[in-house]
């Protein structure tokens, strides 16, 4: 038999779950006012990518992305989870991803109003309205909220639905880490004992749904 | 609470630790020790664990509280602290806290190596002592005998260099005791680490003898179970004989369940308050249960998970 079937998944878990939400406290605090800011940004970009345009929301996409990696995954949570050091480079490569599309812009279309839209539209109102409210819904202070463009699981939930509205093998392709990091939030929410990691789990089921092959 | 107030109530904690340690200082410590076989050199017999409870990164807050829970623990006579580079950020955590408490001169320091690239163990080891911030670790030990073949003759030659004074191996919850049988049969090793408490009790068979034959201190990890075993035993009653035991709670009656084993030297519980800390301490004091009361408090235990 091996060892590792002795083990349990809060085996796994380096941290209390006090100090995991405390992070986001000490994040929105040390980046105010950006807490603010982020969502409205968020919806500009949901915006701009309905009326075609690309450009500016990949490259804002992929500041996002850089800006999450840097100062989120690296700067606080590798702190208690050296496991979210190996992620950090995801991150970097989500970035350099969306930067390059950016630049292709002008061959990324929009994709006609279809089913795929509603679910996109439902996977950034999680993301952005949802997540706000998960800390307070829970008995956290309002200040713990994991805030899009601040916090890596909305982040990547809202990446999902404004990349599932741009027709391209490309931005398919660009699903693919954030998809991966819903897994790892998933599964150490999981470990965790919360709840929430349904959430994660539902964007990853979508995405692995919309990126299903057609045809 | 807003977090001044918190902070506030933090520094009141620290001080009163402070007066508390020169008070015990003064009177004597009372606190159960025993001698490490190799040396003879007392150890406290409640140490401090660190997983989980101390990797809270940066966050000033959550420091402050672990400072306060090494506050209680050195101002009550414990030494022992373990650790390893596997726990995040909790051998920062602990130096910070060191720092702040001006270095107790009781500490204790138990480290680990953990590896699979053995080149990397020294400068490992190296870096968890500047971590601490200790001059020279106590204890390293390999931890659940990860590259233990390559890391324990380094080890040796630190500890012959006065690089360290201690070499141990730990596993944990029953995982490979027949390899960890077999490595303190064939190594001088001083310490060895398991798992032992009144529900996990393989190493009656042949860890804990064993180690009493070859003169290597024990140190028991995991004696409530991450917590699972304190939780679920708390909506119950104690029982009839906690009296005679002289345990005030369930956590107290395991600790002492623990150190009634000859073969134990120290247990190390992590906490992450300063009140349980002093409770697991205030369990080390010399008079243990006897085998018949052993075997009850295994069995009310059992019967209430
Ligand atoms: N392979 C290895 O080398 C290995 C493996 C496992 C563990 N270890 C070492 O052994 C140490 C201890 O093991 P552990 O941390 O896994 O688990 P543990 O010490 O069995 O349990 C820790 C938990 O018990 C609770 N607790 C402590 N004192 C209590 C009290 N008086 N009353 C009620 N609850 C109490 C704590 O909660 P509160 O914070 O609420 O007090 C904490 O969550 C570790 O920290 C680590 O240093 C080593």
């Amino acid at each position: 038999m091996s060892q590792w079937s002795t083990y349990r998944p809060e085996d796994f878990l380096l941290f209390a779950p006090r100090t995991y939400w405390r992070l986001f406290e000490l994040h929105n605090e040390a980046w105010w006012p950006l807490p603010l800011l982020m969502p409205p940004l968020v919806l500009l970009l949901l915006v701009l990518a309905l009326r075609g345009r690309v450009l500016p929301v990949l490259l804002a996409l992929a500041l996002v992305w850089a800006f999450v990696g840097w100062a989120f995954v690296s700067g606080r949570y590798a702190a208690i989870n050296w496991a979210a050091g190996y992620a950090v480079p995801l991150f970097a490569l989500q970035a350099a991803g969306l930067a390059y599309a950016a630049f292709r812009a002008p061959h990324i279309a929009i994709g006609r109003m279809s089913p795929a839209h509603w679910t996109a539209g439902v996977l950034i109102i999680v993301a952005l309205v949802v997540y706000p409210l998960l800390a307070p819904l829970q008995g956290r202070p309002w200040l713990a909220a994991e805030i899009v463009g601040l916090a890596p699981d909305p982040t990547a939930i809202a990446s999902i639905g404004l990349l599932m509205l741009l027709r391209s093998p490309l931005a398919a392709w660009l699903r693919v880490v954030p998809s991966l990091w819903c897994m790892l939030a998933a599964l150490t929410l999981w470990t965790m004992g919360s709840m929430q990691g349904w959430l994660p789990l539902g964007a990853l089921a979508i995405a692995l749904y919309a990126g299903r092959p057609t045809r | 609470m807003p977090l001044t107030t918190r902070r506030a109530l933090l520094r009141g904690a620290l001080t009163a630790a402070a007066v508390h340690a020169s008070s015990t200082d003064a009177l004597g410590s009372t606190l159960l020790t025993r001698q490490i076989p190799s040396t003879g050199e007392p150890v406290p017999a409640v140490g401090l664990g660190s997983w989980i409870t101390f990797n809270v990164g940066d966050d000033p807050l959550l420091r402050e509280e672990c400072t306060a829970v090494m506050a209680a623990f050195f101002a009550d006579g414990g030494a022992m602290i373990d650790s390893s580079p596997m726990y995040g950020s909790s051998q920062a955590v602990i130096g910070h806290g060191l720092a702040r408490l001006g270095y107790p001169a009781g500490l204790f320091s138990a480290e680990k190596v953990w590896t699979g690239a053995a080149a990397d163990g020294p400068a490992q080891v190296e870096r968890s002592r500047r971590l601490w911030g200790v001059p020279r670790l106590d204890l390293v030990q390999v931890h659940n005998l990860l590259a233990w073949e390559a890391h324990l003759p380094r080890l040796f030659e630190m500890k012959a260099a006065g690089r360290l004074r201690y070499v141990g191996i730990t596993t944990s919850e029953g995982r490979r005791h027949d390899l960890f049988e077999r490595i303190m049969r064939e190594q001088p090793l001083d310490f060895v680490q398991f798992t032992y408490n009144p529900v996990d009790r393989e190493a009656e068979d042949r860890l804990l003898p064993l180690a009493r034959d070859r003169g290597q201190a024990v140190i028991v990890n995991r004696p409530f179970q991450q917590g699972a075993l304190t939780r679920r035993l708390q909506p119950h009653p104690l029982p009839g004989w906690a009296g005679e035991l002289g345990a005030a709670t369930w956590a107290q009656a395991i600790l002492r369940f623990i150190l009634a084993h000859p073969a134990v030297t120290v247990v190390i519980p992590a906490t992450s308050r300063a009140d349980h800390v002093r409770e697991n301490l205030a369990a080390a004091t010399r008079s243990l249960p006897d085998e018949a009361l052993r075997r009850r408090i295994a069995a009310d235990v059992a019967a209430r998970l």
